[in-house]
């Protein structure tokens, strides 16, 4: 049973490893920076969260609540900064590779705005 | 066995911040670097974590808590400052 207990908590770990070399990869290889963060920010949180599941399994009881906490904040963080990094990158025009297909939503016409672009997003 | 795993995961975690110090250096913009300075954060979190436990000494945790809040309010003043043109 103990076993079974430590083979649990080891295949965890390896397999938040493995995501963090998935997502590193993909923050090297990839041509872009939309694709790269689209690599990165998904990864990054699965493996962060399958590491310190792992890591809570192992530490006694009131130090669990602390790991707790830290994953919540970065379970939250991590998208947040994601956002924010696009809609800067959008803001700075772009840097998107040319000839590829993408939806701009930021320059849809909703009620309440005019369609007049990115200087309006500026000021 | 766990002890082990976790001193490879360690070195691991290490290796892939070297690794992500080639997007940081080399990055073709800044956003770039802010992407690739998030993943070592995100790194560098799980180590402290990891040697914490190692030590048996989880006064780390709060070091850990303290850079994961530092290393947000730096994202979102870096990233503020580079939209906007100004902090405010």
């Amino acid at each position: 049973m103990m076993l079974v207990y430590e083979l649990f908590i080891c295949l965890l770990l390896w397999s938040g490893l493995f995501f963090l070399f998935v997502g590193t990869i993909g923050l090297i290889r990839l041509p872009d920076l939309y694709t790269r963060m689209h690599a990165t920010s998904k990864c990054d949180t699965l493996g962060a969260g399958l590491i310190l599941v792992a890591l809570m399994f192992l530490v006694g009881r009131p130090e669990v609540f602390k790991l707790l906490m830290i994953g919540v904040f970065i379970w939250s963080i991590n998208p947040l900064i994601t956002h924010v990094i696009g809609y800067m990158a959008y803001l700075r025009d772009g840097e998107h590779l040319p000839e590829t297909f993408f939806i701009d939503c930021y320059d849809l016409p909703y009620p309440g705005k005019e369609m007049s672009g990115k200087e309006d997003v500026h000021a | 066995m766990i002890e082990r795993s976790l001193e490879d995961i360690l070195l691991g975690l290490v290796l892939l911040s070297f690794l992500t110090l080639y997007r940081i250096i080399w990055g073709p913009h800044a956003a770039d670097r802010i992407v690739g300075t998030n993943v070592m954060m995100t790194n560098v979190i799980l180590a402290i974590i990891i040697l914490a436990h190692l030590f048996q000494n989880y006064t780390y945790f709060d070091v850990a808590f303290v850079y994961v809040l530092s290393a947000f309010v730096g994202t979102i003043c870096v990233m503020k400052s580079l939209g906007k043109g100004k902090l405010s």
